[in-house]
């Protein structure tokens, strides 16, 4: 980690949060729109687990886990629009 | 050259558990979202946007300056790591004021506990959320003490760094709560 870097991530994050501000003011639901807000939380995600908790560099098995932890939400918006109804009728009790 | 393990052991099974108690939360929100998806659609709309913004850049300027922290305790800059902690504290108390006052500003727009299944989901995760900061808080302020007196230095400072882990990985699972509440629609 150094200082150019970390200000290099901070000024990215900032940017990266003004678009979701924005897309959250005016986008309407729709695959693309999905897709961009979930690669914005991946950037995001990674931005701090690689840069700010340095874990490019740590325990495979941490940086494994915590890079892991960081595709959950995104891999889950792109899968429910998708499948949302098809998901929805699996998790529903029969009767 | 940072460790392999930052911090040590503990702090990251802490880390683990809080990750592991939150992906269970996520779930439970998609699985809400997939099965009321009109409530989830209309929910960001009834959120304040602004006071979400306020808060994700709050998290995420505190955690660049708890890194800047770590950086100067490694040149054995204690006094300027004490600095960016302080900074780091100012700034974080910044998010339970801005979720005071957004929750203020719920009440009044009809956002409540008792509402739709978004509004209880938005609950449930972003108080789960500001009780994690809350620790944090506790945290960085005894850091701060450890700091002031001389505790760390560029040998020694792995509870500096187990706390920035901490720290961090709480400002992660914001950056995840953000666009499910505030901004996917």
């Amino acid at each position: 980690m150094t200082t150019g870097k970390l200000n290099f991530s901070w000024l990215l994050l900032m940017g990266l949060t003004l678009s979701g501000t924005l897309m959250g003011e005016y986008a309407q639901p729709g695959f693309w729109i999905t897709l961009g807000i979930a690669v914005i939380t991946t950037i995001k995600g990674r931005l701090i687990i690689d840069q700010f908790m340095e874990l490019n560099q740590a325990s495979p098995v941490i940086r494994r886990i915590v890079r892991g932890f960081g595709l959950v939400v995104p891999a889950l918006m792109i899968l429910t629009y998708l499948l949302g109804s098809e998901l929805a009728a699996l998790t529903q009790l029969p009767g | 050259m940072p460790a392999r393990i930052p911090g040590n052991r503990a702090i990251w099974v802490g880390i683990f558990a809080e990750l592991t108690e939150f992906t269970l939360m996520f779930l439970v929100y998609f699985f809400a979202r997939i099965n009321h998806p009109q409530a989830f659609h209309e929910g960001p709309q009834k959120l304040s946007l602004a006071a979400g913004t306020a808060n994700t850049v709050i998290m995420l300027t505190s955690s660049y300056f708890v890194a800047r922290a770590v950086l100067a305790i490694r040149r054995n800059q204690s006094d300027i790591s004490l600095r960016w902690l302080v900074a780091a504290f100012v700034t974080a108390v910044g998010y339970p004021v801005v979720k005071v006052l957004e929750i203020r500003w719920n009440i009044d727009h009809g956002v409540v506990g008792g509402g739709d299944v978004f509004q209880m989901s938005y609950y449930y995760l972003t108080f789960n959320h500001l009780v994690h900061v809350s620790w944090g808080l506790l945290g960085l302020a005894w850091i701060m003490f450890r700091t002031f007196f001389g505790g760390y230095s560029a040998g020694n400072h792995s509870g500096l760094l187990a706390f920035a882990s901490y720290w961090h990985a709480t400002d992660l699972i914001w950056l995840m709560i953000f666009p499910l509440f505030y901004v996917l629609p």
